[in-house]
């Protein structure tokens, strides 16, 4: 079972502003700066605005919208009520996003009669205790259930097999497709694809000669036979890769900006790679400039490390040098890869580098100090150009 | 559009079921009853909790509560205007 919230940032505002119910509300960054809409209210929709829109534009297309920052912390509360309601109903719940999540109610729906009278109860108490409505969708594999709870929305329920899978989607373009973003659907269109139904009859040995390995994954969901599990956090696969990535406030220009932004990132990543016991080997840049083109670059270090210094030297290392005068930076981002737990957390040089083991000793106090008052405790002085 | 404030209020609040409910408040000398809170959640500073309430008066007017466990204090930090 899939479940997503409605609008969830731009319902959670309306449910505290009651003033703004049945208002065009647009939830996102600045509109002074160049920023992105998180959300928006059903109302926001009808005039085309969409999640990921530029603020600009969602303006442009609804001038009378209410555009509201909105406050992070609030909405991840909201999640974490979200998150023990779902744990009421399943025993297996993964969180997908901050307002999303799949349940494997496989066997629980006989505590509640039918799957319907399960939905139908968690619909009540997530109104009942939030205020807030929700959009399910129920089918024996992921991708169904996920392609399901966007049918019907806001408050919908969507019960989906293969067949109904079939007949509902195989008319609809193929980026309606999960995983399929616009990329894909480009290259697919390129090769005579462009709905669903289409790609689902196109043998897998051919679509793996376009596409590779990814050829055949989408040869799979085409045909809506995932065999994806629902992980809660004991059987969730471990990580392959951390990241963290920014799109600018504006374009820069400016060098030593971008190395500070990197700087940054990679601290970011650092922090998370010591947070879940991690190392990693391969260090990979992403740019973006203002025409929207982006590269990426990786680097693999001779030792694995979860220190921010060797990552921000490497990744910046990495910045083609026409980046920044010649060509605006738009976007930057940092990740680590070929991670590896750490078998021992304070596992160090074995030659006593005693260089690494400060550092080691700084990051581990910088790690207590953020745990306790918040990451903008300590700021490394680089990143505040 | 909501109005950042940071003005000190003072609150009567009701201690419920482990929770806490501010009940009515007073701002620059008058007295608002607290008809419904809309919504409540909590941040963290360092060991201690901030209490935030989002509520609505008798008359439909929205404000934002927020009760510092460390200072021992409530705020007024938004307010929506029309």
């Amino acid at each position: 079972m899939h479940v997503d919230m409605d609008a969830f940032f731009a319902a959670l505002e309306e449910r505290n502003v009651p003033a703004l119910k049945g208002k065009p509300v647009i939830v996102g960054g600045d509109p002074r700066f160049r920023s992105v809409v998180s959300t928006c209210s059903y109302e926001a929709r009808k005039f085309g605005v969409h999640s990921g829109m530029p603020m600009a534009q969602a303006r442009r297309l609804c001038p009378q919208a209410i555009i509201i920052s909105g406050s992070l912390k609030a909405y991840i509360y909201a999640s974490t009520i979200l998150q023990t309601i779902f744990e009421k109903y399943s025993p297996v719940v993964e969180p997908f996003s901050v307002d999303e999540a799949f349940l494997d109610i496989t066997g629980c729906h006989r505590m509640f009669g039918t799957a319907e009278n399960l939905v139908i109860q968690m619909k009540r108490e997530i109104k009942d205790r939030m205020g807030l409505t929700c959009s399910v969708g129920i089918a024996p594999t992921k991708l169904l259930a996920k392609m399901g709870s966007g049918e019907n929305k806001p408050d919908g329920l969507t019960i989906l097999d293969r067949e109904d899978f079939k007949r509902l989607f195989y008319d609809r373009p193929v980026d309606r497709l999960w995983g399929v973003g616009e990329s894909t659907k480009n290259s697919l269109n390129k090769i005579g694809i462009f709905t669903i139904g289409e790609l689902a009859a196109k043998k897998d040995k051919e679509l793996e000669a376009y596409f590779g390995k990814n050829g055949v994954w989408l040869s799979v969901v085409a045909r809506g036979m995932d065999t994806g599990q629902v992980h809660d956090e004991y059987t969730m696969p471990e990580d392959k890769s951390m990241s963290h990535e920014t799109t600018l406030a504006y374009d820069l220009t400016d060098i030593d900006k971008i190395y500070s932004t990197v700087l940054w990132l990679s601290d970011r990543v650092a922090r998370r790679m010591r947070k879940y016991d991690y190392i990693g080997r391969t260090v990979t840049i992403k740019v973006r400039d203002s025409s929207f083109e982006t590269i990426t670059r990786d680097k693999s270090l001779k030792k694995p490390t979860d220190q921010g210094k060797i990552i921000y030297e490497t990744a910046r290392k990495l910045i083609p040098r026409e980046f920044g005068y010649k060509r605006p930076v738009r976007l930057l981002g940092v990740k680590m890869s070929h991670l590896e737990k750490r078998i021992h957390p304070n596992q160090l040089d074995l030659l006593g580098n005693t260089r690494l083991d400060k550092q080691h000793d700084v990051n581990e106090a910088v790690d207590k100090l953020r745990d306790r008052y918040g990451d903008s405790i300590v700021k490394l002085g680089g990143t505040r150009l | 559009m909501y109005q950042d404030m940071d003005e000190p209020v003072e609150v009567i609040a009701l201690f419920e079921n482990h929770k806490m409910k501010p009940v009515r408040f007073r701002w620059n000398g008058r007295t608002y009853k607290i008809s419904e809170i809309t919504g409540d959640w909590k941040t963290d500073i360092g060991a201690y909790k901030v209490h935030h309430y989002a509520v609505v008066d008798n008359s439909s007017n929205f404000f934002q509560l927020t009760f510092d466990e460390r200072q021992t204090c409530w705020i007024i930090s938004k307010i929506w205007v029309e």
